[in-house]
């Protein structure tokens, strides 16, 4: 997958999850600050990511992923 | 038939504060809160840092003031708070004074706080079927702890427990948080605010209120105080209480600042029905 179709399946995911439009989800944006996702949020979408990607997202390394940039990447990454 | 949602713990931002400061009065306010809640609220809610908010003993006065002020100027038919949003709710409905209100839920926030000692938690259960998922939380020897409709409950207890749960058909996660909220490991915390709310004066509702605890419409005041006193060591049901919304004949809600996580699950739970979010005054035109 391309980072582009990566972040719009993540965007589809966040809008589903949170109410908040898809349009809202660039790569700059940061979760909680600019998107509005609690913490109860936020493991919604990484759980809801795990399946839609086919990968493991620990809770340590979830904690890490701030930005759709930082979770794009992570993706890109481990299924590599 | 307009409703008005205080949220709980997890919904803190920095800068929640920021755009209510200019509202008229506002500084005042806050200035008498500051004081009974033995904290900088506006600092809290300006330039403090999410590290900061997300103490217990920060974010629950911060959260109750934000709702205070988000709520001056809004009608609503219907009133009511997730967790210690419960709190703020009650206030706008007339129970307690917003004065009564800061104090006591600062006095909750520290008392919780006391409360975690590193061996409780709380997680995140997603899917599976409800039965099956209160059922297996209760047989591990674990909470239900919120039960937030919408697919979303969370299970809360000893830390060991929570690393060993597992539930045919859902997922579990942890959830970032001191420790067990909503569950008896918060006795103590009970203990130290129903001494803080002794002699406070409780008023029944002037506006239709719905408790989280059961989803039931609010009658008696002073059993109500006692309620929201209890409620900080048992189970959250919102689930409950969106049916009771939809029961209501809610056609607009509107979640106070900051606003987000109630929102989302409204929209989820209760597909139709108007959401406002009021983050800044300029939100309250839309109303």
């Amino acid at each position: 997958m391309t980072d582009e179709e990566i972040r719009t399946a993540l965007a589809e995911i966040v809008q589903e999850v949170s109410g908040v439009e898809a349009s809202r989800v660039q790569m700059d944006a940061a979760f909680a600050a600019d998107l509005d996702l609690d913490s109860l949020t936020m493991v919604e979408v990484v759980v809801a990511a795990e399946e839609r990607f086919d990968v493991r997202i620990p809770d340590d390394d979830a904690g890490d992923l701030v930005t759709v940039a930082d979770a794009v990447a992570y993706v890109q990454n481990v299924s590599a | 038939m307009l409703a008005v949602l205080c949220p709980g713990q997890g919904s803190q931002r920095p800068g929640q504060l920021a755009p209510w400061l200019e509202a008229p009065g506002a500084a005042d306010l806050l200035a008498a809160w500051s004081e009974v809640a033995r904290l900088d609220l506006v600092r809290a809610g300006t330039t403090a840092s999410a590290d900061e908010i997300r103490a217990t003993e920060v974010t629950q006065p911060l959260l109750a003031a934000t709702a205070l002020l988000a709520a001056r100027g809004i009608q609503a038919d219907v009133l009511t708070g997730h967790s210690v949003g419960g709190w703020a709710a009650a206030a706008i409905a007339g129970v307690i004074s917003d004065e009564d209100c800061v104090r006591l839920v600062a006095a909750r926030g520290r008392a919780v706080a006391e409360c975690c000692d590193g061996t409780t938690g709380m997680s995140a259960v997603l899917g599976g079927a409800p039965d099956v998922v209160l059922a297996a939380i209760e047989s591990a020897g674990l909470t239900a702890a919120n039960v937030n409709g919408g697919g979303q409950v969370v299970a809360a207890g000893d830390l060991d427990r929570l690393a060993a749960l597992e539930i045919p058909g859902a997922r579990v996660r942890s959830v970032p948080v001191a420790g067990a909220f909503h569950t008896t490991a918060m006795g103590p915390a009970v203990e130290a605010l129903a001494g803080a709310a002794t002699g406070v004066a409780a008023a029944d509702p002037t506006t239709t209120l719905v408790s989280d605890a059961d989803g039931t419409v609010v009658t008696d005041g002073p059993a109500h105080l006692r309620a929201l006193v209890d409620g900080t060591a048992r189970p959250v049901r919102f689930d409950l209480v969106w049916q009771r919304l939809a029961d209501l004949g809610v056609d607009t809600i509107v979640e106070l600042a900051p606003a987000g996580v109630l929102a989302g699950l409204a929209k989820r739970v209760l597909p139709g029905v108007r959401i406002v979010k009021a983050e800044s005054p300029a939100d309250l035109a839309a109303i």
